[in-house]
């Protein structure tokens, strides 16, 4: 029942050739970052063969749950790289040491971004945890906001959440 | 008002968690996920998926 399974596993498949690469956003990816927030699914984003991924799981015992293959317990959720900010995030997502295991994430930065990106309620939350958190690089996060035309969304978010 | 103190001490508190090695904060992670899990099956939003998981978390 753990999330570092999921990770070991899936290091195993860029191991084995089934991607070619991997990072982990979402809730898991902030637990990096900041103090950990409670979360029923991991989201592994990979440039391609998902479904590939998907079957290797099922092979190492996972189980196929609607659009997730459930590993360890872990509801993992295997996506495409959906935007041109996520495919940044995938680019440059960073490598974290979970003592002995390596895990790419997306950065806090590009979490922040894609947050205001996407807009549900949650996500406006997710960007309130992490500008709270104080651990939030704010030039280069605003240096992400202005390329990928984000600034409106940012300004709105702002002016509702004045700090 | 929230007391400015309370509202120190809890940012205090998170900041610890934040400071917490990265393999820990999983840890705790699936303990946040266990208990969450264990919710969504007691309420009858999906089955449990395990047998012990018919009773409570194991943290």
């Amino acid at each position: 029942m753990s999330v570092r399974k999921v990770i070991e596993l899936t290091n195993e498949a860029v191991a084995a050739g089934v991607i070619d690469e991997y990072a982990i956003g979402g809730a898991v990816a902030l637990a990096f970052y900041m103090e950990p927030v409670a979360t029923l699914d991991i989201d592994v984003f990979s440039r391609r063969d998902w479904e590939a991924f998907r079957e290797y799981l099922v092979r190492r015992g996972g189980q196929r749950r609607d659009e997730y293959v459930t590993v360890a317990d872990w509801d993992v959720q295997i996506l495409p790289l959906v935007s041109p900010l996520v495919e940044e995030a995938f680019a440059l997502a960073p490598t974290h040491d979970i003592g002995g295991v390596s895990a790419r994430a997306f950065s806090l930065e590009h979490l922040a971004a894609i947050a205001l990106e996407t807009a549900r309620l949650k996500d406006m939350t997710r960007l309130a945890q992490i500008l709270d958190s104080g651990r939030l690089d704010r030039a280069r996060f605003q240096e992400i906001v202005a390329r990928f035309d984000l600034a409106e969304a940012w300004g709105e978010f702002e002016r509702r959440n004045p700090q | 008002m929230i007391d400015p103190k309370i509202l120190a001490s809890k940012a205090a508190r998170r900041q610890q968690l934040a400071d917490l090695p990265a393999a820990e904060k999983l840890r705790l992670l699936d303990v946040l996920h266990d208990s969450m899990l264990w919710l969504t099956q007691r309420a009858k939003i999906e089955p449990a998926r395990t047998p012990e998981r018919k009773s409570k978390p194991d943290a």
